[in-house]
Parts: structure tokens; sequence; C-alpha cells
């Protein structure tokens, strides 16, 4: 049987149009052949509608000014304007949190991302979102496809890495999961998510000596974060050795950094 | 027919699913795709399953929709569909009769009924709804039945909504279908006239899409990428295949197959068809398969099936960050993790200096995919070097450098001392030190100090020598001092600097040299009495004391008078001088080791330069031509005599007249001039006289 989705189609059109640069063509043959999505799709997959419609509203805004701002950021990647990049670096976290309640932390976060999908089917920031709420439903296993799918595209994504180590866990795929985190530490070393795994399973197995230099090596790599002298306390003080990690924190407090 | 290519393209447009592309890199600009050529190919074309032959029954025309409309027949094991591309215009319907007289169906127009529609698409139902862009029935049905583009699009998809839009008949009984023809007829439902009718006859039974041909699968960095041919649309009306769909099982395993894709991709003859599989395992083996796609939405009878491995090309990405740093005669190199899962390990390469100079590789063996640091203990402290790392994966992938870190090399601990280190003096008092290398591999020279024993020390080598002996000239080639033994110290010295502990050799050079003379001898005497002899002392450092001689006219052995030491007055005093002979006194300084100096040498003759007292109370007395003369006794004890001089005035020069022995304190002058003056005389031994007096004229008559 043929299932061919239509709409789908169209949002496959509008990616390919988008991919040989003419994204006026493409949204309007989406807007022509199918235009506007509707909430039957997601009741139809059994997801709570989008009852709420502000939700929806603010999602769709977000994301048009998330889309808006990257674009700006692409073209002014090389601009010296600090002030209108800061500008847009604020409207980026503004639309990310707002897709963030939208579509992660609310039961119709589902529905929402369906129709965003269908609205924008070009964004990738929506394949990331859909693997997260892939995660979030309770199927790791499909959320580690999605991840690793759109690594492939874009490797050093710590939120991807960050993705595929929670759908590795999530799975109890340990010794994947431990080099998964590894790896979104030594992409993001502030990343409290990641070093508090990897401190749990070294904790768990005896070797906090060797995320001790672990540490010591991203410290070396990222002399400028402080964040790596607290957790070399941390880690020095679970190995016994509070005279060394007194030294740090002297040396942290002379330093006046 | 132009409708239906017109469809084609617009769902090769709409449809396209997004894996049918490369997602990288960004393709060429083009237009949109197309499904087929202005004309079509004459060859090669599938078999036709059908034929159509429009004819006008009635001499009013029909809409001129329907006048190009035609019938797509797609028999499947049980019975024939036959689909015809049109909708019945309002007033009218469709009637389908089979060639053997049989009506299969008859009043087929578009469903009315909303509550009907949503249980007649069943399945399909997401498919129209998303299609008509209608939530509800009515919205949908209405939608279908209006929009044209919509319900044709619907029709070539779904025979479910071909059969809600009125343009679906099923012959569930054809019976022997090859050959078998069907002809659908516009009825106006007022009258029962047929306004247009059109034949079709299925050549083959059950319908079947030309094979997928040429089908090749290859393992690209994205995943498998697979290419298959498939003939292009000849127009004819048993070519009804729309598209295609991928399916894929494991090599190993249950091998059910499974549709990679719910969306068939669309027929597109403008471009290979393919498809990109970018869901595979590294390693994994898959099998492949495509199927075609009729009208209507009937997937056909898979083409062959190709069993491909996924290969890993996708090489890993390079080390994000990485850092050095310099510790002591060594240098910790780390990096970050690339993210890439299938990461093995790691090679480095370094080089030393600028960016001319060539890397070296350092690792024979990976470094392990846990092991992110590298410890170069092959350094050379003070020296710059460049690292870089790159990220190998299970496949063998190598990934590019990363960016070099660069760091000079640090190192504090000193090298081992030269060993085995002797001294050889050779002629002008050169020595010549030479030693062996220590096992120390950072060597980069030697360093020499010197040092008279108790004094301070020398270094002797401005930068350090990197050879293993060293002649030391001393200063200005002069060679060392003799008699001075000298402590001699050999450091060895990294690049960092850094020094090793003393390597010691003791050499004594042996004095043969005599001193310098003594300088400025002065022999000072009086007659009758000693003779000092003084000098200013040598320039020579070791002199040890000084030996006077004299040696007195007339005899030849020197008689030594004395000895005196460095630190005491440079004098001596000869108290046996002899008068009036002349003495040389030689003063010979003697170093420490007894050299002895040449002479330095003054003379000295001691004579009596004193002169005896004037005679006093002299007095003259004429007698006729005879003049006597006497005087005081002069108290010399070496007197000699006295001097008589006389002068005819006080102008005349003195002349002797006579001498006197000592005791004899009188003279005459048996021949004196009338005027006449006279002198006396005291005349020593050494020819001294007395200082003159006045001259004293005699007197005449007695004394």
């Amino acid at each position: 049987m043929v299932t061919l989705l239509a709409g789908l189609a169209a949002s496959q059109c509008a990616v390919a149009t988008l991919a040989y640069g003419d994204p006026p063509r493409a949204v309007a043959i989406a807007g022509r052949r199918l235009s506007e999505p509707t909430m039957t799709d997601a009741m139809a997959a059994g997801a709570p509608a989008v009852a709420d419609t502000s939700v929806a509203t603010r999602a769709r805004e977000a994301l048009r000014a998330l889309e808006l701002v990257e674009t700006g950021l692409a073209v002014k990647r090389d601009s010296t304007d600090i002030t209108r990049r800061s500008e847009q670096r604020r409207l980026l976290d503004a639309a990310r949190a707002v897709l963030d309640t939208a579509i992660l932390r609310v039961p119709e976060g589902r529905a929402t991302l369906a129709v965003l999908q269908r609205e924008y089917p070009g964004a990738a920031l929506l394949r990331e979102y859909e693997a997260w709420r892939l995660l979030a439903d309770g199927n790791p296993l499909e959320a580690l496809g999605r991840f690793e799918g759109l690594l492939r595209a874009q490797r050093r994504s710590t939120p991807l890495l960050r993705g595929r180590a929670h759908a590795l866990d999530a799975l109890h795929r340990e010794p994947d999961a431990t080099d998964a985190w590894r790896r979104v530490l030594d992409g993001a070393p502030g990343d409290g998510d990641a070093f508090d795994a990897l401190w749990g399973r070294h904790t768990a197995a005896g070797t906090l000596a060797e995320l001790h230099r672990t540490v010591i090596r991203l410290r070396l790599l990222h002399p400028s974060d402080t964040t790596l002298l607290g957790r070399e306390v941390r880690v020095l003080q679970a190995l016994g050795l509070p005279d060394s990690a007194a030294a740090i924190v002297q040396r942290f407090q002379g330093d006046g950094t | 027919m132009r409708r239906l290519i017109a469809l084609l393209l617009l769902l090769a447009i709409t449809a396209m699913p997004l894996g049918a592309q490369t997602p990288a890199p960004r393709p060429p600009a083009r237009r949109p795709v197309v499904t087929r050529p202005a004309t079509p190919a004459p060859a090669p074309a599938p078999a036709p399953t059908a034929t159509t032959a429009p004819a006008r029954e009635t001499s009013e025309p029909p809409a001129r929709e329907v006048a190009r409309s035609k019938l797509f027949l797609i028999a499947r094991a049980d019975s024939v569909y036959i689909v015809i591309d049109s909708m019945a215009p309002r007033g009218h319907s469709w009637r389908v009769t089979r060639s053997d007289g049989v009506v299969v169906a008859e009043g087929i127009e578009p469903e009315r009924s909303a509550d009907r529609v949503t249980e007649q698409l069943g399945e399909d139902l997401p498919l129209a709804r998303r299609l008509t862009r209608a939530d509800d029935a009515v919205t949908l049905l209405r939608r279908l039945n209006s929009d044209r583009a919509v319900s044709y699009t619907g029709l070539l998809l779904s025979r479910r909504i071909a059969a809600v839009t009125g343009r679906l008949a099923v012959d569930g009984a054809p019976g022997r279908v090859a050959g078998v023809s069907y002809r659908a007829e516009l009825v106006r439902r007022i009258d029962g006239v047929v306004r247009a009718s059109f034949a079709a006859t299925l050549r083959a039974a059950p319908s079947i899409a030309a094979p997928v041909t040429a089908l090749v699968a290859t393992p690209v960095i994205e995943g498998i990428q697979l290419r298959w041919r498939y003939p292009r649309y000849t127009g004819e009306p048993g070519d009804v295949t729309i598209g295609f769909l991928v399916e894929r099982s494991a090599a190993a395993g249950d091998g059910e197959w499974r549709p990679l894709i719910a969306d068939p991709l669309i027929r597109d003859d403008s471009r290979t068809p393919g498809w990109l599989d970018p869901d595979v395992t590294d390693g994994a083996a898959y099998r492949y398969r495509i199927v075609p796609v009729l009208v209507g939405g009937f997937a056909t009878e898979p083409g062959a099936a190709l069993a491909v491995t996924m290969r890993d090309r996708l090489p890993p990405l390079a080390p994000l960050d990485a850092a050095a740093e310099a510790l002591d005669g060594r240098v910790r190199i780390v990096w970050s993790l690339p993210p890439d899962a299938d990461v093995d390990g790691f090679h480095i390469e370094r080089r030393k200096g600028g960016s001319d100079s060539t890397w070296t590789r350092l690792t024979t063996t990976r470094i392990p995919a846990t092991t992110l640091e590298y410890t170069d203990s092959t350094v050379r402290g003070g020296s710059i070097y460049a690292w870089h790392v790159r990220a190998i994966d299970r496949a063998g992938n190598v990934s590019p450098w990363n960016t070099p870190v660069t760091t000079r090399a640090d190192e504090r601990t000193p090298p081992d001392a030269p060993l085995s280190a002797t001294a050889t003096l050779g002629a002008g008092r050169r020595a010549t030190y030479s030693w062996k290398p220590p096992a120390t591999r950072d060597v980069a020279g030697y360093h020499i100090f010197r040092a008279p024993v108790g004094g301070a020390s020398v270094r002797l080598t401005g930068t350090p020598v990197p050879a293993t002996s060293f002649v030391d000239s001393a200063a200005a080639g002069a060679g060392l001092m003799p008699g001075i033994t000298y402590r001699v110290e050999i450091v060895s010295v990294d690049s960092s600097t850094n020094q090793s502990p003393a390597t010691v050799i003791m050499l004594a050079v042996p004095d043969d040299e005599p001193p310098e003379p003594a300088r400025l001898v002065r022999a000072q005497g009086r007659f009758g009495g000693s003779v000092t002899v003084t000098w200013t002392s040598s320039t020579s450092l070791d002199v040890a004391s000084y030996d006077v001689e004299v040696t007195e006219q007339g005899t030849k052995a020197p008689r030594s008078i004395g000895r005196a030491g460095v630190r005491g007055p440079l004098m001596v005093v000869d108290t046996a001088a002899e008068d009036g002979t002349a003495l040389r006194y030689a003063v010979v300084a003697v170093d420490s080791a007894g050299n002895r100096s040449p002479v330095a040498v003054d003379t000295l003759t001691l004579v009596d330069e004193e002169r005896p007292s004037a005679p006093r109370a002299v007095w003259a007395v004429r007698k006729g031509p005879l003049v006597r003369l006497g005087w005081e006794r002069v108290m010399s004890r070496d007197l000699a005599g006295y001097v008589v001089l006389r002068a005819a005035s006080l102008r005349d020069t003195l002349e002797e007249v006579g001498r006197t022995a000592p005791g004899v304190r009188e003279f005459v002058d048996r021949a004196a001039p009338p005027s006449v003056y006279y002198a006396i005389r005291a005349v020593d031994t050494s020819g001294n006289t007395s200082i003159p007096q006045p001259l004293v004229t005699p007197v005449t008559g007695e004394p």
C-alpha cells in the first residue's frame, strides 16, 4: 500500500528546494499544495492535540525568529557589529527557551513539534527536537538513531552528542554511554551532565584517578575555564588528597580569578 | 496525457523525498524536475498493459478535461482496477463496460456523503486530509471534488481517493484478463445520453512495471548510496509507474524486508534514480531491492536484490583542542577526544623550529583512543617544537592533522659530569684537557674553569664547546704560569644551560723559568766605610729571595754579601768593602723553585774625597832673593805633604814651586821674584788639597 504522505512530500519538496537555494519557491510549492497543516495528524498519531494554541503560536514565532537569527548570524558572521550579534544571540537563546518549553516540557509538545515540522520542513533544529522528543517519550532507540543521523552532518554538535549519550544511558549500553559522555565533556568541558555522569561511573568503578587525569587534561586544554578547577578540587577530595585540593583553592584565590 | 505528465511533474517536485538527494555537498542549482520529455521517448517502453481509444459519440462536446481523459487499467491478481483520470462533470456519471458487454460499474460519480467518505478512505484518510488541508470530512469532501489538482494527485496516489472522487471501477471477476478491453462512458444522468467514451485494452495481467535495472549500492561517507536505472516515461497508457519504494533486509538474520521509506520516490527521468540510506552500521551487510509503484499506489514485484556491506568511509574529525605543557626534560601534549564514536587511536608528529622544517612521526603504533595525551621525552630543552595529532578510526580512515601546538621545551635536570678527564702539559706550558662525554643524552657542550689552588676561578669558555678536548694557552697564549698548581673543572652543559657537577683535574705546572731580574740596583758607600746595596723587586711573582754578590776588581770569584727575602727591605750592607777598589755588586732574584734570574749589577769604587785642613799661620820673610816660608802643622792622618804655590801678582795663576814632606813646615824659595805671593796647601795621600787660603806676601827682615 502506497502511503505517500503528501504533507511530508511537501516538506521534502521544501527541503529539496531549499537545498537548491530557492526558499521562496519551496514555500510557494508547499504552501500552494498543502499549505497549512492540521492538528488531525497529531491526533491520529495518538498524541494530545494542541489544546493551547498559544503554545504552538509562541513556538512558531520562536522558530521563525530562530531561523531569521540563524540566517542573520550566518550572513553577519564576519561582521564586527558586536551589538547586533549580541542581540541576535539573545534572540536565539530566547527562541530556544520557548521551543524547549513548547516541545519538550509540555504534554502537547509532540503535536506542536509535528505542526512545526510541517511548517518549517527545512529546519534542522526541529529534527534535533524530534530526537529529544523521542527520548522524552521513552523511545531511546529511535532517538539514538536520530541523534546519530544528525551527528553525521553536525559531528561537533554538543547538544547532539549529549542527546546520544542520554539515549545510550537510557538503553543501558554502558561502555558506549561512558564513551559518549567523554566525548561530550571533551567537546564542552563545562558540561555538568557529562561530568556528573562520568563522576558517577568512575566513583562506582573506583577509577576516580582516571577522571582526575581527564580533568587535568581538560584544564590544559582550557586554562581559563575555572569550572574545571572546582571539579579538580572535587575529584582530589574524593581521592583523599585534601592538601592538593587546598593548594588548588589557594592558587585559585591567589590568582584572584 | 498532458495532465498525467503535469501531475507527475508536480509530484516529482512536491514529493521528492529528502533522502533521494545527496545531502552534501550542495548540488548545483537546477530547475524543478520533469518526469518526461516533451516528446515521449520512442524506446525502450514497457509493455503496455492497456490501450486507450477515446471516441466522440455525441455531437455535444463534453467538457474539455473530459475530452482529454483516458483510462488506467491496473490488473491485480483478482481484480482489474479501472481508473478514469477525470471527474464526471456535474449531471454526469461514468459507466464502465467490459469488452464482453458486461457492465462493470455504472453511475460512478463523486461521493456526496461526508459521513461515508472517511470510511471509504480508510487508511488513506491522513493522505486525503493532507492533500485537502481539511480537518473535517465535509471540507475534505468538498475540496476533493472541487480541486482538480488535489483530486488528480489523490487519484494517482491512492485508489481509495480515486473511488471517493468517482473515478474508479473495479472488475472483480475479469476472467481471462489479457486482451480484455474496458470502455468508460460519460453518461448524462438526466437522459442517459453518452457524452464521451474511452476504451482501453489490457495487454498483460497482472499489471507489471518495467523492471529496475543496474541497481548499484555504493558505500559512501554518508551511508549506502543506491542507484538504479529505469526506462524513460513513454507516454503509453500502460506506462503507469509513478515511483519506487526502497526495501532493505539484513544480509544475516531473518532477512525480513522492511521499507526504508514510507513514500515512494517519484519517478524522474531527468536524473538517475537513487536513494541514500544513511541508517547503516559500519561493517554490517544489507540487501536492497527496489519496488516500482503504479498509479493508484499499487506496489509491484520488486526487482532483484543486491547485497552490500557498509564500509566506513567517513574519516574522523581531527582533535579540536590540543595543548602542550613543557615539563622537565619532556613535553606533555594533550588533545580532546573527537566526537566520532569509532575513533580507534591517534598518531602524533613533531617538528622542530619553524614551519619550514619537516614533520617526524613520533608514534609507530597508534596511541589508544582512551589515551588522549602523549609525553615526548626526546625533546631538547630550550628548543621550540610543534606537534600535531590526527585520529584514526576502526576502519583505518584518518582525520586531517589538527592545528599544531607549539611550545619551548624545558630542562631542569642537569646533565651528568664529563668522564675520564685528563690534562696534558705541552710546549709553551699549554695544557690540553680531554674528557669523555657522559651518558646523558642532552649535552650541548662543556665549560672549562681554571683556578690556581686557593685562587679565584676563571671560566675559559665563552660558550660551551661541543668538543671533548680543550687547549688552554692561558692569557694571550703565554701559557700557564710556571710553578702554579691549577684546579681545572670541566662541566657538561645541556641545551637548557643546565650545568653538571664538575669533573676536577689538578694540574701542576713545573717552574723552570728564571725570574725576572731585580731592578734599580744601587750600591752606595763611603770611603772607609760600608757599602749599602738596594734594589727594587723583580716583576716575577714567585721570587723567594735575592742573592747579592760583589766582585772586587782584580779578583775572579765573587763574594756573597747576603741574601734578602722578598718581604723584608730589599737591601744588604757590605761592611767589607775595600776602599779604592772597583766593586761590582750583582743582585740575583731566586724564585721558589731555585731558578736564578739574570744578574742586576751596579759598580762602585770607594775613594777619599775629603780635603785636609788648610795650613794656618803662614809666614814669609824675604831676605834678599831668598824667601823663607813657614806654617803651622796640619793634623791629618793621610797627610802626604804640603805644596808651595807662588804667583807674581794677585792676578797671576799660582804655580807650584815646591813640596814638602808632612813633617816639614818650612820652605825656602831661593828664586823669589821681587813681587811675589805665596800659598801653602796641604795635600793628602788621595791628592786632595786643602781649601785655598788668602795669599801671603813675604816681609823683609827676620821672621
